[in-house]
């Protein structure tokens, strides 16, 4: 029982509704947001240092006994992402004062933005299955909000797109509760995964985890339920985008592997070579999707498309050397491609425009910015000194030890492709001759985020080692179910 | 009633179904609640036990009860359904507004 699980929910939740009331009070505004971010990342850090420490907290809302009442449950993935989740959100949350210059728009965005992050921390921490569908719609509804925001045609087009599927998921989700809870009689995760055992057999069973499947990979965008995901992260205001490619569509591969590593754990072996193929598949044709495209942020979010196939590589060979490495390249993507979408509205921000033949000679006119766009390609291309090359290197080694060869050469072959693709953009924004010169420089404001997530990436490379342990315990933990079922149920 | 609930998922699902192909958005938008409300019944019959009493305390002897938890559960879920919905039909609005049409297949052209 530790009353601080509750805080990640509550403060950004608070910081929404002060942040409501004081709409009209700029400089109070700036103050609680400064207050509020920094100490919600505070809290992460010291919730997942205190899980690393002492193992699996739980903390029962209202009191009730854990198969009733709704558990908080945070153990070392959901502290990873939580704290993952919040660094991305403080460099976004910085960049959208450089990024939205009205005042009326910062007004609606800063909160709606605090609704999102209490969505966020809110389904890394429940233990209860109806519980993440209620986080779930608390997420999506402020990234439909956030998403529509500035009224932009092509905006409004990917947010009808985004609703239909968020509608058409959350249909699917309740229709699979419902399945799951006609079987067993309970939400609770950890309830759920002791009363499974018995039916493991059931058709049903099978058929609710192919339901879960469906809703948390169209979350996370894996082919072929990606459709929505190019429209959505490229026209959204850019520090949504940066929040959508860096944590949300983790969420999705955070739910498949919280509910096959604790509900369904004797499908695992069924659903593997289901998951190793789609991983190919995702990955494959989001990179020739990510080399088609002439507009810089499209080209990034193809690209993330082809990296969620990664990592749901990493989590389909069902090992724990392969976990934690999926957690390792949830971790080091999730920085590296915010740092490039950031950087990408930088261009947006100086032409109106993310059409890469709309650019370039950056070198001339920012050297910070050439340099920090430079350190996100080797990153995602996965060149040695960056955190980008131990993700896939450590992917690729799970993957050879498990003896996954198709799978590995797929990789290989891919990371490939993301290079030359990177390399391309970097190619043309950075170093082509272009005649006429850019009206306006990118501001502190905006570099300064990109600088810091660039920077964050390389010492994730250097400090490889003890990331990697952190995730390899996680990864641990993860396939040792009974340490989360005794924490939750007791001694039952 | 054992066979009238399947039905009705059926029903709700084939037609939200045939309304989301069709090429107008505001069918779009009624096909979507219509699955949603699908899902909604789904969660309401896992609940469900024949002739169930209703779970209320003091008549204990006239068992058996319906589970009262998806009830409560889809109270939830018509909630958040219903602000998803709004949301959307008031984009959909937005978008009728811009583009002047209510054609997906011309919305889709829009881009660029």
């Amino acid at each position: 029982m530790s009353q601080h699980l509750i805080l990640p929910i509550l403060v950004p939740l608070g910081t929404a509704i002060l942040l409501l009331l004081l709409r009209f009070i700029p400089l109070a505004r700036l103050v609680v947001i400064a207050i509020a971010a920094v100490s919600i990342l505070g809290v992460n850090i010291s919730l997942l240092s205190s899980i690393y420490k002492q193992g699996i907290q739980t903390y029962q809302l209202g009191g009730w006994p854990a198969p009733f009442g709704i558990v908080l449950v945070g153990d070392l993935l959901s502290g990873i992402m939580m704290v993952l989740g919040s660094i991305i959100a403080l460099c976004a949350l910085f960049y959208s004062f450089g990024y939205l210059k009205e005042e009326g728009q910062q007004a609606i965005f800063h909160p709606l933005f605090f609704f999102l992050w209490t969505g966020t921390n809110g389904t890394f921490l429940t233990g209860d299955i109806f519980n993440l569908f209620v986080m779930f719609e608390i997420m999506l509804m402020s990234i439909y909000s956030l998403l529509t925001l500035l009224g932009d045609k092509k905006q409004i087009e990917a947010g009808l797109k985004l609703i239909s599927m968020g509608l058409l998921s959350s249909a699917i989700f309740l229709a699979a509760v419902g399945g799951i809870y006609a079987l067993t009689g309970t939400l609770n995760m950890a309830d759920l995964a002791i009363k499974i055992k018995p039916h493991a057999d059931h058709p049903l069973v099978s058929a609710v985890a192919m339901l879960f499947i469906g809703v948390f990979g169209l979350k996370a965008a894996m082919i072929p339920l990606h459709f929505w995901l190019p429209d959505v992260h490229s026209s959204a205001p850019t520090p949504i985008s940066a929040m959508l490619s860096g944590i949300l569509i983790k969420v999705g591969i955070y739910a498949i592997i919280r509910v096959f590593c604790l509900i369904f754990v004797d499908l695992q072996a069924t659903f593997q070579t289901f998951f190793l193929t789609l991983a190919c598949i995702t990955m494959f044709m989001g990179a020739l999707g990510a080399v088609a495209q002439t507009d810089l942020k499209r080209l990034l979010a193809y690209s993330s498309v082809s990296q969620i196939g990664y990592i749901l590589m990493g989590v389909g060979f069902f090992t724990v050397a392969g976990m934690g490495a999926a957690l390792f390249y949830i971790i080091s993507h999730g920085i590296i491609k915010a740092s490039l979408f950031l950087a990408a509205g930088i261009l947006k921000k100086m032409r109106s425009t993310t059409e890469m033949s709309e650019h370039g000679d950056m070198i001339q006119h920012s050297r910070m910015f050439t340099i920090f766009f430079f350190i996100g390609v080797i990153s995602l291309g996965g060149i040695p000194p960056s955190s980008g090359f131990f993700m896939k290197f450590q992917l690729l080694k799970a993957g050879l030890d498990g003896a996954f060869y198709i799978p590995v050469v797929v990789a290989f072959t891919v990371s490939l492709i993301t290079l030359f693709y990177l390399f391309q953009s970097w190619q043309k924004i950075c170093l082509s001759k272009q005649k006429d010169l850019p009206q306006t420089l990118p501001s502190f404001k905006l570099l300064a985020p990109v600088g810091v997530l660039a920077i964050l990436s390389l010492a994730l490379g250097l400090a490889a080692s003890p990331i990697s342990e952190l995730t390899q315990a996680a990864s641990q933990q993860l396939f040792s179910p009974e340490l989360y079922i005794k924490a939750v149920m007791g001694s039952m | 009633m054992k066979l009238i609930l399947p039905l009705a998922i059926g029903v709700l699902f084939g037609a939200g179904t045939y309304l989301v192909l069709q090429k107008n958005i505001l069918k779009l938008v009624l096909g979507l609640g219509l699955i949603g409300h699908g899902a909604n019944v789904i969660l309401i019959s896992s609940g469900w036990i024949g002739t169930g009493k209703v779970p209320i305390l003091g008549n204990e002897e006239t068992t058996p009860f319906v589970d009262p938890i998806p009830q409560a559960l889809i109270l939830t879920a018509i909630v958040i359904g219903f602000a998803a919905l709004a949301f959307l039909l008031v984009l959909s609005l937005r978008v009728y507004r811009d583009l002047k049409t209510s054609n997906i297949e011309e919305i889709r052209g829009q881009r660029g």
